[in-house]
């Protein structure tokens, strides 16, 4: 087979979902087929070409994409453990986003099938993000997700909120990307080439000195750093996780970020492993300023959506310590450091969308139900909702026996192990923090009478996404073994670290 | 049974009773009551055999079990018990069941949840007492915040939020630290001895370790430990929450609260920072010895001063938990076995006096002690049950609280460190060991005769002169139910602590030995390694200190 050829076989997910949705936006140009079908054959699409990712390892087993060597494109793009563990988790996200869209579109009155297709192309640009070895694939993809989702985060043509959150989103968005190609010319024109790889060896030492280089790094951080809402390019967030349809915001805040952070590892752990002294102040700042501002903006929040969403940056605060623990030389730490980042990645998706899935709940009728008074008496109407939201909330704040609290654990552990100590404080006292504005919703579920009594918009959608979730958080935070052994084998060989 | 499954099956068997209300309809109240009641007895009932098939003279743990959990990072399912735990589980059963009994009738609302968090608290206490693994112990220890911030929160008294809260981030803020210590910990053992391991028997070793590099860590282990440990028992300045917490929480929270819970952070001083930690507990001793001193005697300064009945018995526990800290801090098998019986005492009497509380709250829903006055007459049988655990409290020969206070005091006084105060002009100083601490800790308990004696003359002498007093009732048959089991509890102990005292002997005498066995290295070390003294990175410790240990080596 030809490299292209063989490319095009190892691209088949992406391949298959791109198909998949313009044949649902033909299919929402067809006169009498109803939107909501469209929603279900946009879920079943995406469930397929989870098989798709997934028949990769059964074919050959986890072990054989450890540190694979499976390049395509002429190395533009490879497919290892790390690009399936992440176009799983994708996928996954993308799944229930759109279980919870297809009741919630309705009460909004905009449901349509150009919603659905979107989303399948917003996880076709994370999965190319997933697999990207180059600047120039990652940007491919960057864009085909960044894109989509200007379009999905004003989704609602008629309030103004939602055009206000996708007009900051796109101009912010679109300087950013901006920032991005600048920088990636920047480093094109010191080193020639835009290849991870081919910049990882091709390293030498006086580059740790050339500001040209430290500009380019810089710039890619810029605009990662703004993909992931890391303070301080995380203004957009508040406002876009607020107006954007709060399915959107929970794909937004889980996928979108865990593409960014891929992005991250590939860039700096394989391209700029050998200046990885520079890059560890910048991303300790980083780390230290996000987690201690988004979670002390948090504390001030009434809005459900914004509060979760200063909670975001907070997290994304938390996982660069996972990435500043991939800085050390020892390979053991660097793995470790990698494994906490691709695991807290993995479980925050499954806690951030079962809360959201809670707060798409109470849109009904004419009440927007995302504040979080809204959340009152939400154990007296439906305990069952109310454990779950109690236990997503423990999880976010890290309490023992969710998945949330194995999470910390790995970015404490990874942080000590990696003799960042003084990071490992900072974050732990930033999760006490947290645990005051998470705190506040469990009280107003259990301790506080009910303030409206219209019925929840519980949707079957709804109840799997929220029970996946929930069976996922109480599942991995009682065993995590499984969890732990799958991360590992699917960890990124850093051959060129070091 | 087995003896393997027996902890796990004291552990679980409420937490699977909490399951059991599902099947209940929310509103058959009286159902749910009996069968919260009929778990937590037969709760209680399968933990006495641990009473007489420990055998003292044994292993060191025993109905060990060890169970492969999260084999990646090292961490088992290791339970196991030596007497120390064993005292604790049973007084956390027995109290357990006493407290759900208490609930009865002054739990209306929400029944059923107010059972389950109970039962579920009753799992989290017990799991913290027999882990064996420090990741498991950490998990229990924390997962046990959440049904004790929903007890308080939603059956607590009128500012229960703020106290819900302030316990909840309190004690999570020192449970996170305490995780930086033991994963400091568990990466230094892991990187000297290859096994990464959390097990606690493991990680015990470490104890005897004396390299330069362990001593200056485990002094940064010990301050993690410390904030958790501390701010759970609590110690001085760390125990703001506590009068919030007790005061707000239902009487039975009051009493698992002050009864059990305050035991987890005295338990984690005895069960990991002595033995893993002697090096660092010594160099801060001090300061572990002045804040214990301070506790008693501020404590009790504070309690004094209470207008509210509940708020002075919960400042009398930081007044008895100081004399806990106190005998524990002694590092002698005397003061650590006072200090053990001392914390089972101060369960008995102090949970005893919030339930004494919680019924008089119950019939008048007031806690001003200026509301009441000359209930003896009105209340004869309820007054006697107060009388006998105010003077349990206090200390009275032939109750439980003197074979505590003395024992301690009996440690304290043995204890080497103290003040050094160097006489002008000449090399010699003076030393203040011991002496300084008991006498002190007596003047606590002078303070603690005082408070608790005019506290019980100004409620139940004097005149019966409010009417809605002169309608009262006396205890019925439940609540005397609810109180005897504590009074033969604290005449035990106090007419026959050897009952006791023989469990604890062995596991403490165990826990010196360890101690000592790194001292004369230690000492060693210590004057060698004067120099690593500055830069082991707490300066201010180092200079504060009145005069270095090296001196009284030479």
């Amino acid at each position: 087979m030809s490299d292209v050829a063989s490319g095009l076989y190892l691209l088949r997910p992406e391949l298959l979902l791109s198909f998949y949705g313009f044949f649902l936006l033909l299919m929402s140009a067809m006169p009498r087929f109803r939107a909501r079908w469209i929603g279900l054959l946009a879920a079943l699409g995406c469930l397929l070409t989870l098989l798709v990712v997934l028949s990769f390892p059964y074919q050959q087993g986890m072990a054989a994409f450890k540190g694979s060597n499976l390049f395509f494109f002429g190395n533009l793009m490879v497919l290892d453990g790390m690009a399936i563990f992440f176009k799983v988790v994708f996928l996954a996200s993308a799944l229930l986003s759109i279980l919870i869209s297809l009741r919630y579109l309705d009460i909004e009155g905009v449901q349509s099938g150009e919603y659905y297709s979107l989303i399948c192309f917003a996880v076709v640009g994370m999965m190319i993000m997933a697999s990207a070895t180059d600047l120039l694939s990652i940007f491919v993809g960057l864009e085909l997700m960044a894109i989509s989702f200007y379009i999905l985060v004003g989704y609602f043509r008629g309030n103004r909120k939602s055009n206000e959150a996708a007009m900051k989103y796109f101009l912010l968005g679109a300087f950013s990307t901006g920032v991005f190609v600048y920088g990636a010319s920047v480093i094109y024109s010191v080193k020639g080439t835009t290849n991870l790889f081919d910049l990882g060896s091709r390293f030498q030492l006086s580059d740790t000195t050339s500001p040209l280089l430290l500009l380019g790094m810089i710039l890619l951080t810029v605009a990662l750093g703004f993909k992931v809402a890391a303070v301080p390019f995380h203004a957009w967030a508040p406002d876009a996780y607020e107006g954007a349809p709060t399915a959107i915001t929970a794909f937004l805040s889980t996928a979108s970020k865990a593409a960014a952070f891929v992005a991250f590892v590939r860039i700096y752990a394989v391209g700029f492993g050998g200046m990885r002294h520079q890059w560890i102040l910048l991303l300790a700042v980083l780390s230290v300023a996000s987690m201690t501002l988004g979670n002390v903006s948090a504390l001030l929040q009434d809005n459900m959506k914004r509060m979760l969403a200063y909670s975001s940056i907070a997290h994304a605060g938390y996982v660069l310590i996972g990435l500043i623990a991939m800085s050390r030389p020892e390979e053991n730490i660097s793995q470790f450091g990698q494994l906490a980042l691709m695991f807290y990645l993995a479980v925050y998706t499954f806690i951030n969308l079962g809360a959201f899935s809670m707060v798409v709940m109470l849109r009904r009728e004419n009440l927007t139900g995302d504040r979080v008074v809204d959340f009152s008496g939400l154990q007296q109407r439906s305990p069952m909702a109310a454990f779950a939201m109690l236990v997503f909330m423990l999880s976010l704040a890290g309490i023992p026996a969710t998945a949330g609290f194995i999470g910390k654990y790995y970015l404490f552990a990874a942080a000590m192990k990696a003799n960042f100590a003084w990071l490992a404080v900072v974050m732990v006292l930033n999760s006490v923090v947290s645990a005051f504005y998470y705190l506040r919703v469990v009280w107003h579920m259990y301790q506080k009478p009910p303030v409206d009594s219209v019925r929840y918009a519980v949707s079957p959608g709804l109840v799997a996404t929220v029970g996946i979730c929930l069976g996922f958080n109480l599942l991995v935070g009682l065993y995590p073994e499984p969890l732990i052994e799958l991360t590992r084998q699917s960890l990124m060989v850093l051959g060129v670290l070091g | 049974m087995s003896d393997q499954w027996i902890l796990t099956t004291i552990t679980f068997l409420p937490l699977v009773g909490a399951f059991g209300l599902f099947f209940f309809n929310k509103e058959s109240k009286k159902a749910i009551a009996w069968y919260a009641t009929a778990v937590a007895f037969l709760g209680m009932l399968v933990s006495f055999p641990l009473f007489w098939r420990y055998n003292p003279a044994g292993a060191p743990f025993q109905f060990e079990n060890s169970l492969s959990w999260i084999p990646s990072i090292g961490v088992s399912y290791h339970v196991g018990v030596d007497g120390i735990s064993i005292l604790l589980i049973l007084l956390t059963t027995v109290l357990g069941f006493l407290s759900v009994l208490s609930s009865w009738t002054a739990i209306t609302e929400r029944v059923k949840e107010y059972y389950a968090m109970m039962l579920i608290l009753q799992t989290g206490m017990l799991g913290v007492f027999i882990s064996l693994d420090f990741f498991l112990f950490y998990v229990f220890w924390e997962v046990m915040l959440v049904p004790m911030y929903f007890l308080i929160g939603v059956w607590g008294g009128p500012r229960k939020l703020y106290a819900a809260i302030k316990f909840f981030l309190y004690t999570l803020l020192g449970s996170v630290l305490m995780l930086l210590g033991i994963l400091a910990l568990y990466f230094y053992h892991g990187n000297i001895t290859g096994n990464y391991t959390f097990d606690v028997v493991a990680l015990m070793e470490m104890g005897r370790d004396s390299s330069p590099a362990w001593i200056s860590l485990a002094r940064w282990i010990f301050l993690a430990f410390f904030v958790g440990f501390a701010i759970k028992v609590p110690m001085f300045p760390f125990h703001t929450w506590l009068p919030d917490a007790h005061v707000e929480a239902p009487t039975a929270g009051s009493v698992i609260l002050a009864g059990v819970l305050l035991k987890m952070g005295t338990y984690g001083f005895v069960r990991f920072s002595l033995p893993i930690l002697p090096e660092a507990t010594r160099h801060f001793l001090p300061y572990l010895l002045g804040l214990s001193v301070i506790g008693i005697i501020y404590g009790a300064m504070v309690a004094m001063v209470q207008k509210d009945w509940k708020k002075l018995v919960a400042y009398s526990s930081v007044s008895h938990l100081g004399f806990c800290t106190l005998g524990i801090f002694a590092l002698n098998e005397v003061g650590l076995n006072g200090g053990i019986l001392q914390m089972i005492n101060h369960g008995i009497s102090t949970g005893a006096l919030f339930l004494i509380v919680g019924l008089i709250y119950e019939r008048r829903h007031t806690r001003m002690i200026s509301d009441f006055g000359g209930l003896s007459k009105q209340l004869p049988i309820y007054a006697t049950f107060f009388l006998i655990m105010t003077l349990s409290s206090i200390g009275l020969p032939a109750l439980n609280g003197f074979i505590g206070e003395f024992t301690i005091l009996l440690g304290a006084w043995q204890i080497p460190t103290g003040f050094h105060i160097n006489i002008p002009l000449t090399d010699k100083a003076l030393v203040f060991g011991g002496q300084v601490w008991s006498v002190l800790a007596v003047l606590g308990i002078v303070l603690g005769a005082a408070y608790m004696l005019w506290l019980y003359q100004r409620t139940m002498f004097g005149k019966l002169d409010k009417p809605e007093n002169q309608a009262l009732k006396d205890l019925n048959f439940r609540e005397i139910l609810t109180l005897a089991p504590l009074v033969v509890l604290a005449f035990w102990i106090g007419l026959f602590p050897e009952t006791f005292m023989r469990m604890l002997r062995p596991s403490v005498s165990r826990i010196v030995q360890q101690m000592s066995e790194n001292a004369p290295r230690t000492a060693r070390l210590q004057s060698a390694a004067g120099s690593t003294r500055t830069d082991s990175g707490d300066p201010s410790m180092s200079a504060k200190q009145p005069s270095p240990p090296e001196k009284t080596h030479e």
